[in-house]
């Protein structure tokens, strides 16, 4: 193997095949071409000082306070989704209150609407969802709501 | 032991204690991920701030979100997953490009200025251009495939894992990046050793 064939190989060899004790054609190279061996270090000491200095960085500030400040953000977080959890049901219940309130304010003398069918299918909620199934005024509907279930903080 | 060999087994003893409710084995749990993930998010941002920003961020997912680990992937997996992506919406928050290496090039210039030993600084300021080029110039792929590879000592499954590709692809963004990187460096040699032997 000559230093161009040797050279090409180094530029993405394993870092293993670099070091001094190195087997195959490679090694075999290196371990007789001083200007090989020589470039074949430089890698492995600017990538081990690579590693090195990268193993090194680290956060600044007290761990103890960032994990209070996450804390803190992940309780707020919770509440906020506790509360939006409960305006989605209150708008839900508004909602279907508007719905069913006509069949209940009907005007006397006005015909009544034709008894509701029996319902002809069913439906079942997806993993992580809650059902809220409604029945307006108009019986030929049924409103079906899929709401997120709420979580536990 | 690798830090992410390091991180698993904590994990395992951890992570289904804190799933359970028990705050002192989350505590501990979050104090050990904490470096790991700003190293990651270091990688994938460039920008020791920033860094901060999404592994403070992580560590609120981590609180709210542990329960949706599952146990299906290795929890460094699914942390780096996590880290991936909270860097990922940090970049779509700022909108704008990454400016990776300059305040991490800052600090390692930094340290070598410390150093005594002119042999050192030489080392270290090499180090420091070869991490800027690796921060800055290499594609994201080609980056986080050598980061953990070569750095971090992952295995080319264990890459492929985390990034979600298959291990011939990792292999051949990991062999592009080390040409990128190790391209400067061979090509250097010649001159150096000939004025050694000269």
């Amino acid at each position: 193997m000559n230093c161009a064939d040797a050279r090409q190989l180094m530029l993405e060899a394993d870092l293993a095949e670099l070091s001094p004790d190195a087997g195959g054609e490679l090694g075999a190279h290196l371990a007789t071409c001083r200007a090989c061996r020589g470039a074949a270090d430089e890698i492995l000491s600017l990538e081990a000082g690579l590693a090195g200095w990268l193993a090194a960085a680290a956060p600044r500030g007290d761990t103890g306070a960032a994990l209070a400040s996450a804390a803190a953000t992940a309780r707020r977080r919770a509440r906020q989704r506790r509360l939006a959890g409960a305006l989605t049901l209150a708008a839900a219940a508004v909602l279907a209150t508007l719905l069913v309130l006509p069949a209940r304010t009907r005007m006397p003398g006005s015909s009544a609407p034709a008894p509701a069918a029996p319902l002809g299918g069913f439906s079942v909620a997806s993993p992580g969802r809650e059902v809220m199934v409604v029945q307006p005024a108009d019986p030929r509907f049924v409103v079906v709501w899929y709401l997120p279930t709420r979580r536990s903080s | 032991m690798s830090d992410t060999t390091s991180l698993e087994a904590v994990a395992a003893d951890l992570v289904p204690r804190a799933a359970r409710g028990d705050a002192e084995a989350l505590d501990r749990l979050l104090g050990r991920c904490r470096p790991s993930v700003y190293r990651w998010a270091l990688v994938q941002t460039g920008d020791a701030a920033d860094a901060e920003d999404v592994a403070q961020e992580v560590l609120v997912r981590l609180h709210t979100s542990l329960h949706r680990f599952a146990g299906r992937s290795r929890f460094t997996t699914w942390l780096y997953q996590v880290t991936r992506n909270e860097a990922s919406n940090l970049r779509r928050r700022l909108g704008r490009r990454l400016h990776l290496a300059a305040a991490l090039a800052r600090e390692a210039q930094a340290g070598t200025e410390a150093r005594d030993d002119p042999a050192g600084r030489v080392h270290a300021e090499r180090v420091a251009a070869l991490a800027e080029q690796l921060l800055h110039g290499l594609p994201p792929r080609q980056r986080e495939v050598f980061h953990l590879a070569d750095l971090e000592g992952c295995t080319l499954g264990e890459v492929a894992e985390r990034l979600g590709m298959s291990p011939v692809t990792a292999r051949v963004h990991l062999f592009h990046a080390r040409r990128a990187l190790r391209t400067g460096i061979v090509e250097r040699w010649p001159e150096m050793a000939a004025r050694e032997d000269g």
